[in-house]
């Protein structure tokens, strides 16, 4: 991984919550805030920041824990306009039957009224997948946070 | 904006320069041209309606919302052709084999598109 400042937003899941590293909470609410102005179905603060919490980042962990076998990271960058949600693979190759799977997950997300588009990344040095998001800010819903574009390993 | 022909024109013509090249040697090229090629058969149906995308999401939003048969062949290729446009060529290649460029690309993901949208739509005056 290329060393830079980037600095990710880190969820873990435990006991069916999602939480935030504590060090990381204030800038999850900034990021999430953003992200929920773009989400046009769950809008304003707090209550839509537990929603966005609870049922967005939830089911999207555990879409990404049961296709652990072709996910290495998952990304919801900072967002200005809709939300987007980044799937990095496994496979350096782009695999056609997993984006299958993720535009499955945009329509199963569709349907429980969150408007956002996923889009698979195949895995690659950061150079690759900066061309796509940027990482600062984001929230990484899934996946080891050294995987992250830019993060020094620890 | 362009007219339900005029989609219905400039699709066909993406399609026959597809057939007019070497897919397989500029996959990069030709996912684009069959993305295009896709974007022109939607818009041909969304015309019908006397409507327009706005961009390329709006698009997807429609396909998904009013279409979700062909969703999945149409993300695909909008995916790919967005790799196509911006990853460093040796990303892209090293990301997609050439030879499904016509298997996967043209005869599978926009072939299901074409004939989904030739159910829908009129014939061609």
């Amino acid at each position: 991984m290329i060393t830079a400042n980037h600095s990710v937003i880190v969820l873990n899941r435990t006991s069916g919550q999602v939480t935030v590293e504590p060090e990381d909470e204030d800038r999850f609410v900034i990021s999430a805030q953003e992200a929920v102005k773009a989400c046009q179905d769950h809008q304003k603060a707090d209550h839509a920041i537990r929603t966005f919490k609870q049922e967005l980042f939830g089911p999207l962990w555990e879409w990404c824990f049961l296709h652990a076998a072709r996910v290495k990271a998952c990304f919801v960058p900072r967002t200005v306009g809709r939300l987007e949600v980044y799937v990095i693979g496994t496979s350096e190759q782009y695999d056609f039957a997993f984006g299958d799977d993720v535009a499955r997950l945009e329509l199963s997300l569709a349907d429980r009224g969150w408007n956002v588009s996923a889009m698979q990344l195949p895995d690659g040095p950061d150079e690759d997948l900066l061309s796509y998001f940027n990482p600062e800010g984001a929230i990484q819903v899934y996946g080891d946070p050294e995987s992250a574009p830019g993060q020094s390993p620890r | 904006m362009a007219t339900q022909s005029q989609h219905r024109v400039k699709a066909r013509g993406n399609r026959a320069f597809l057939d007019e090249i070497d897919a397989s040697a500029r996959a990069d090229w030709a996912v684009v041209v069959a993305f295009y090629t896709a974007v022109h058969l939607i818009e041909d149906v969304r015309a019908g309606g006397s409507r327009h995308s706005l961009n390329h999401r709006e698009r997807l939003d429609f396909v998904r919302v009013h279409h979700r048969a062909i969703f999945v062949q149409f993300q695909h290729l909008y995916t790919r052709s967005l790799l196509a446009r911006y990853d460093s060529n040796a990303a892209f290649y090293r990301r997609f084999a050439n030879a499904d460029i016509r298997s996967v690309v043209i005869d599978g993901w926009l072939a299901a598109i074409k004939g989904y949208v030739a159910g829908l739509t009129s014939p061609a005056p």
